[in-house]
């Protein structure tokens, strides 16, 4: 299992299409995948979930994972996170 | 894998598909049928029933409309239940995204999935 922080910098946060990049992300590894923010917890794989949490810019959010490929998933996730999704800004 | 239909108010199908795939980044597979209160009831029903059966997938066909108890509802209704398709209404993004998340599961499961979808999307922050 991994645990780590990531802090949104892009400027719309976990938005639409970040939390669907996010979640294509998660769902393309063999294991579970949570974040956490605000009080709450929901899962990783799922857009609904990912949205429910309108983190905006500058959030600090907690990504767990669990299973077989927990590392790479946590890499690649914290890896989109950190260019910003892709976005300019 | 189970195929979607989206039966709406004029043009509220494609507007929604659009928005989706610009969500998802990619192309969603489905029909959408566009009914005006200028629709002649008989065509309609002629049109659901083939886009109905041509839509079908392994899982079978999972149909979705925007307002219930209006005429592209009922007509859609009218031309499922015969096949024994499901239909659920309150048709919303969030209710499609779900939908397109799971679209692997059979259409039973599958009609489940969209009113957990939708509702989740009613949020009073």
């Amino acid at each position: 299992m991994t645990r780590r922080p990531l802090q949104l910098t892009n400027r719309l946060g976990l938005h639409a299409r970040a939390a669907s990049k996010l979640v294509q992300t998660a769902s393309g590894f063999d294991c579970q995948a949570w974040l956490e923010y605000n009080g709450r917890r929901v899962n990783a794989r799922s857009i609904m979930g990912v949205l429910l949490l309108a983190a905006p810019c500058g959030s600090e959010l907690v990504l767990e994972t669990s299973g077989a490929q927990d590392e790479e998933a946590a890499d690649a996730i914290a890896e989109l996170v950190e260019r910003r999704f892709g976005e300019d800004q | 894998m189970t195929g979607i239909v989206l039966v709406t108010h004029d043009g509220l199908g494609e507007a929604i598909r659009h928005e989706a795939e610009h969500i998802l980044g990619r192309t969603i597979n489905l029909t959408t049928v566009a009914i005006s209160y200028r629709t002649d009831p008989e065509s309609s029903l002629h049109e659901l029933r083939a886009v109905m059966a041509a839509s079908a997938d392994t899982g079978g066909t999972l149909v979705l409309t925007d307002l219930p108890g209006a005429t592209p509802h009922n007509l859609a209704y009218r031309a499922a239940v015969e096949s024994g398709i499901p239909v659920v209404s309150g048709l919303n993004l969030p209710m499609l995204l779900k939908v397109i998340n799971h679209v692997d599961e059979p259409a039973d499961e599958l009609a489940g999935r969209a009113c957990e979808g939708g509702q989740q999307g009613v949020v009073r922050r």
